[in-house]
């Protein structure tokens, strides 16, 4: 049974009683209590092991920088690892597991770890793991991974939800403290829209865990009402729970609201978190600083804790840590706990202060024993501390050992653009350097201020300074009466001169001052190095209480100054974001948006297997009833298509209109071939090239009036054709008058392929639209109506080479169209047809497409060079006339068809000669697409070999070594059926 | 010959409501793209103040007209939208504005939802990353910017009687239903 250590007073809601269980024990807390403190309040300080040695480990701290009590919180999918007792929000039946152990926690089988940690120092895996070398990843790591690490995910998908948001601010103030809420408060009075985040699930920072009065007001009773005040202003926004995690460009904040961990889960909204992105014109960080430790033998044992933590469990938990506190300093902020504790009634055995004699010794009550100019020698107690023993041979008995380092400001925002921090020896801490991230001040202990008083008074210029930044009226300076005492610190680093003791320097991944001298022997004299040679700053701590006593410990070795040592960079994030977060709701199907063509529906019903094609999803061919292979399904389609009517959902081609008094010549700029002559109411084949001479895109191009133009360009590339022809009218051209909008949305396109096309339109047609071969020849196109007045586009094009045509209707029309089509055409033998189908065909005529059109071919090499029009300029014009790009022996799109025809060709198979070698030296060209090919019963392909279109008959072979299949193929025309080009004719 | 084809609207009619917000697809409305020609900027002013009394709207505003309004969709470009079938809008644009712009249907490229209640400020800095608050983006703004990876044009409009506030979305058509999604997981509307 636990000994309740509560003691009056506190910030807890004693009217809110809470269970939870902590390893299977039941324990009682209240609201307003994190894990940490309600643990606390229990007697229970052995909650952890350590990383690497397994050592027993206490809470060291009050905050998110917490290197030791890591817990799981929650079961099943929903458990959460790594969660910091310290900031973990207690809430009924919470239940809370430790981690790293094997067995319990109080017996941790792993602990045999710290009986070899002679043999584990920093760089010992290293040094020994290196044979053989095959051992490493399938035997050396798994087994040090289990031996040593954090909490554990379950394995399975995280259940918890996530979500985005942006906000917008014209002051963003980071950290809810004193300096925080004075900043937001006068900013709010000023008119400014300011939003205040503070990762706390209570605003007041540090004051909440300190007595005095700012005003002649408590410190508690000055934070109540400065957040009153602040909820009045409807143009203030209070985001607790919200870290601001990074720093990023343009006065972009990305910060962490925690919506439902503080919740029992039948309470909890929809998502975990929300990541905002807060777009910020000036931003105050206002983060406080943390307190360090010093590192002195077994300065880990639980019960030694900082001595701020120490004084916050006792003024903002009633909590006492301890019924026999010892406390060591080296500042005057050690002296503040030991009064604070005096003042809650904690009994307080010792204040050792490493100081001969300090200024704030002279007002210390009388009932606190002050040790001065001593130091700890040694500790005792291995899963509690039981006693102090100081080098002066005292021996002080202590259930709880509260230490002060000194304060290290929490400037880690200020390092996101690669900010250099600088030394500051008043402090004996390192503060923000000059060069801060655009738009951010700082204000109150993160610059260094140790008083009250000082915080505020920052506060009040930083936002004076932004006021004036956003060409505000500026405030005069009010009058604050708040503490404002001078603070002294004298440097300590190490205690102890036994040489063979361990002292923590990380506690998180249990690195010592044996290990910074040991890197230092070793030649790790680059902070930078060191961090990686020891671990000392990694993992979810990032080094927030051992950064600067480690950087102070190397500066000891090399015999440097700490400013000339220098500090790590701080990246984002600040604290452990979830990837989760990080996702938001783009998971699953969610992932990214999907577009759906006007037939999708429709599709969907008839058995369509669907593609992604970019964005679209695209029906690649319908299974009908007995078909087993998608094969079958292709084969039928494309058969159908070539002897009865085949329909085919093309909405998704990129549709561009363009109009304007100089469309045409606009027109006939973009495309390599000449466009100038085309008559109203004609389609044309159209070849754009990139500036650099390779193709870009092809499509067709119908001439609707004299100044209007409706370009088609391929699925892939509708977006970047659309780019570039923008580019084009506003950069190259900006006299032209064009003007450009898509219409890929507008309109539902069918692709109606087959001798029986015209028959079926026909039937849809209204009355006076004549769409025979002489009305309505190949590439004509025009605005006709069709069941009984609905406006439509007919393009009479054909990338099956059948008699076909595409049909655009306006997108409301396209399920409507599709079922009324495949009714009418059911006696006609109609069939859909999917993006295989399209491909088989479209190989069989010798088309190219995205595989042929990969922005690494040219005109020539697709046997289109006599299309660049010499008599006119167009993009790509000069480029594309380069010798490399031109030369006779290069590569020419040809077909290719196995020797043997029941040889398949690879797609992506290289072209070498019979008996060659199938090395790079030998490569004559590639296979770009493949198909059987249902029409010439065989597998056929297209290709691109050097002087292909010279070499028709020859045999070569293609090789696709990485699937093994090396097949004999004759190099032909690619137009393999109907070259002729009759059908499409009909 | 065959009988009349049944429109389809992009989202068959989706519709959510929650205490706080409620949103709707709206259909019947007919979006005309008018693009300015070269020097056409004062006979295309002149013809639209003509057409409907109002002056075109300044980049990132619409301007009310009668059972629409006329929205900055891009440089040079406006999208007319109005209660009434687009061939009759269209026309009716050809005529007055011809020689000072070009003008292309957009009626079906795009899903119109309307969204209103208190909560739409909430809803739409959960999806919108442009600052939709009244204070940045009263009644009267419009802008073209991205939801959720989406193309949108937003206007936040004057709300309707016992509406305290009103969005209104137009998304591509055929990732509408994305939109719908989103806007479906979003809460208020969104609960598990």
């Amino acid at each position: 049974m636990s000994r309740s250590m509560r003691i009056k007073g506190g910030l807890i809601d004693r009217s809110a009683p809470l269970n939870f269980s902590f390893n299977g024990h039941d324990y009682h807390g209240y609201a307003g209590d994190t894990v940490a403190s309600a643990l606390l309040a229990n007697d229970v300080h052995l909650v952890a092991r350590s990383f690497k040695y397994h050592r027993p480990r206490g809470i060291l701290t009050s905050g998110a920088e917490e290197p030791n009590a890591l817990m799981t919180i929650g079961a099943g999918d929903d458990a959460d690892p790594n969660t910091r007792a310290t900031i973990a929000e207690l809430y009924d039946n919470m239940i809370v597991k430790s981690q790293n152990h094997v067995g319990s926690l109080n017996f941790d089988l792993m602990a045999i770890n710290d009986w070899l940690s002679p043999f584990l120092s920093a760089g010992f895996y290293y040094k020994t793991f290196m044979w053989p070398a095959a051992f490493w990843e399938k035997f050396y790591e798994p087994v040090i991974r289990r031996a040593a690490g954090l909490g554990a995910l379950s394995g399975n998908e995280d259940p918890s939800l996530y979500d985005k948001g942006y906000r917008h601010a014209d002051l963003l103030v980071i950290g809810g403290g004193v300096s925080g809420l004075m900043s937001a408060l006068l900013a709010g009075r000023a008119g400014l829209r300011v939003i205040l985040a503070d990762e706390d699930f209570r605003f007041g920072g540090n004051a909440l865990a300190m007595n005095g009065d700012i005003d002649s007001k408590s410190y508690a009773d000055w934070i109540n009402d400065t957040l009153d005040e602040l909820a009045h202003f409807p143009h203030v926004t209070l985001m607790p729970r919200s870290t601001v995690f990074g720093v990023f460009d343009h006065g972009t904040y990305g910060v962490l609201e925690n919506l439902s961990d503080h919740l029992p889960k039948q309470d909890k909204p929809p998502y975990r978190q929300i990541m905002w992105k807060i777009m910020a014109k000036r931003a105050i960080l206002a983060s406080g600083a943390l307190e360090r430790p010093v590192a002195f033998a077994d300065n880990d044992r639980p019960g030694i804790m900082l001595s701020g933590a120490v004084r916050e469990y006792a003024n903002r938990y009633a909590v006492a840590t301890g019924n026999n506190v010892a406390i060591m300093t080296n500042n005057d902020s050690g002296i503040d706990t030991a009064i604070d504790l005096l003042q809650a009634g904690v009994n307080v055995t010792a204040l050792i202060d490493s100081r001969a004699s300090a200024e704030s010794h002279q007002n210390l009550p009388k009932d606190i024993r002050l040790i001065a100019g001593d130091t700890i020698a040694r500790t005792s107690g291995r899963k509690r501390i039981r006693s102090v023993t100081l080098e002066s041979g005292a021996k002080i008995s202590a259930d709880c050992l509260a230490v002060s380092g000194g304060w290290s400001p929490a400037l880690h925002l200020t390092c996101h653009h690669r900010g250099r921090p600088v030394w500051n020896d008043d402090i004996v801490g390192f503060v923000p350097g000059g060069d801060l991230p655009p738009g951010l001040l700082l204000a109150g202990s993160v610059t260094g201020a140790m008083s009250t008083k000082a915080c505020l008074d920052q506060a009040v210029t930083a936002v004076n300074t932004a006021l004036k930044d956003l060409g505000k009226k500026t405030i005069s300076k009010p009058k604050i009466s708040a503490e404002d005492k001078a603070y002294h610190i004298s440097p300590l680093w190490q205690m102890g001169s036994n040489p063979k003791a361990r002292k923590f320097v990380d506690l998180q991944n249990d690195v010592s001052s044996k290990d910074i001298k040991l890197a230092h022997q070793e030649g790790y004299r680059s902070v930078e190095h060191l961090k990686r040679y020891t671990t000392m700053g990694m993992a979810t701590d990032q080094g927030k209480t051992s950064n600067v006593l480690g950087l102070a410990i190397m500066a000891e070795q090399s015999g440097r100054s700490i400013a000339d040592t220098g500090t790590t960079i701080f990246r984002p994030p600040y604290t452990p974001v979830p990837i989760g977060a990080f996702a938001g709701r783009s998971r699953g199907k969610a992932f990214r948006p999907i577009r759906l063509a006007p037939s999708h529906q429709w599709a969907k019903e008839h058995n369509a297997d669907f593609v992604e094609a970019g964005a679209w999803l695209r029906a690649q061919w319908f299974t009908r009833k007995g078909e087993t292979h998608w094969r079958q399904s292709v084969d039928r389609e494309v058969l159908a298509t070539r002897s009865a009517v085949g329909i085919c959902d093309v909405s998704t081609l990129g549709k561009i209109d363009i109009q304007g008094r100089d469309a045409n010549a606009f027109v006939n700029l973009v495309y390599a071939n000449g466009f100038a002559k085309l008559p109203v109411g004609k389609t044309r084949y159209g070849l754009m090239l990139r500036e650099d001479g390779f193709v870009m895109d092809d499509g067709t191009t119908a001439r609707l009036g004299d100044n209007h133009y409706v370009m088609t360009t391929t699925t892939a590339n509708a977006v970047l054709v659309y780019r570039h022809l923008e580019f084009c009218r506003q950069g190259i051209w900006p006299d032209l008058d064009v003007q450009l909008i898509s219409t890929t949305e507008q309109y539902a396109q069918y692709a109606i392929a087959g001798p029986e096309a015209r028959q079926l339109l026909n039937k849809i047609v209204d009355n006076g639209v004549d769409i025979s071969d002489a009305a309505f020849p190949f590439m004509a196109c025009g605005e006709i109506s069709i069941c009984n007045g609905i406006k439509a586009r007919l393009f009479r094009i054909s990338f099956s080479g059948e008699l076909a045509y595409e049909l655009a209707v306006p997108a409301r029309y396209g399920d409507a169209l599709i079922r009324l089509l495949m009714d009418i055409g059911q006696p006609l033998g109609i069939t859909p047809y999917g993006t295989e189908a399209l491909g088989v065909m479209r190989i069989e005529k010798g088309h190219p497409a995205g595989n042929e059109l990969n922005g690494q071919t040219s005109a020539h090499h697709l046997g289109m060079g006599r299309m660049l029009n010499p008599n006119k300029d167009f993009i790509g014009k000069v480029m594309a006339m380069r010798p490399e790009l031109t030369r006779d022996d290069g590569v020419r799109l040809v077909g290719l068809k196995p020797v043997d025809p029941n040889h398949a060709i690879s797609a992506g198979a290289h072209i070498v000669a019979i008996g060659a070698a199938t090395t790079s030296a030998n490569d004559q060209g590639w296979v770009s697409s493949v198909a059987w090919s249902p029409m010439m019963q065989t597998s056929i392909a297209l290709g691109f070999v050097t002087s292909g279109n010279t070499r028709y008959g020859e045999v070569v072979r293609a090789a696709d070594p990485l699937r093994g299949n090396d097949v004999e193929v004759e190099i032909v025309s690619p137009h393999f059926f109907d070259p002729e080009g009759r059908r499409l004719h009909g | 010959m065959a009988s009349q084809l049944t429109p389809t609207s992009p989202l068959s009619g989706f519709a959510l409501k929650a205490p706080q917000a409620e949103c709707a697809e709206q259909t019947g409305m007919a979006i005309i793209s008018v693009s300015m020609a070269k020097s056409g900027a004062k006979k295309l002013a002149s013809a639209m103040k003509g057409e409907y009394g109002v002056a075109l709207p300044l980049p990132g505003q619409y301007v009310a007209i009668k059972d629409g309004m006329i929205v900055s969709s891009a440089r040079d470009q406006f999208f007319v939208c109005q209660k009434t079938h687009p061939d009759k809008l269209l026309k009716t644009l050809l005529a007055c504005c011809s020689g000072a712009a070009t003008m292309t249907d957009q009626s079906d490229a795009w899903a119109q939802i309307m969204l209103s209640g208190a909560a739409c400020t909430a809803i739409m800095e959960r999806l919108c990353h442009i600052d939709t608050t009244s204070a940045a983006f009263p009644v009267g703004s419009a802008a073209r910017t991205s939801i959720e990876h989406m193309g949108a044009i937003i206007a936040r409009i004057k709300p309707a009687a016992k509406q305290t506030d009103a969005f209104m979305i137009l998304t591509p058509r055929s990732s509408a239903n994305d939109m719908a999604h989103a806007l479906a997981h979003t809460p208020p509307f969104f609960s598990i």
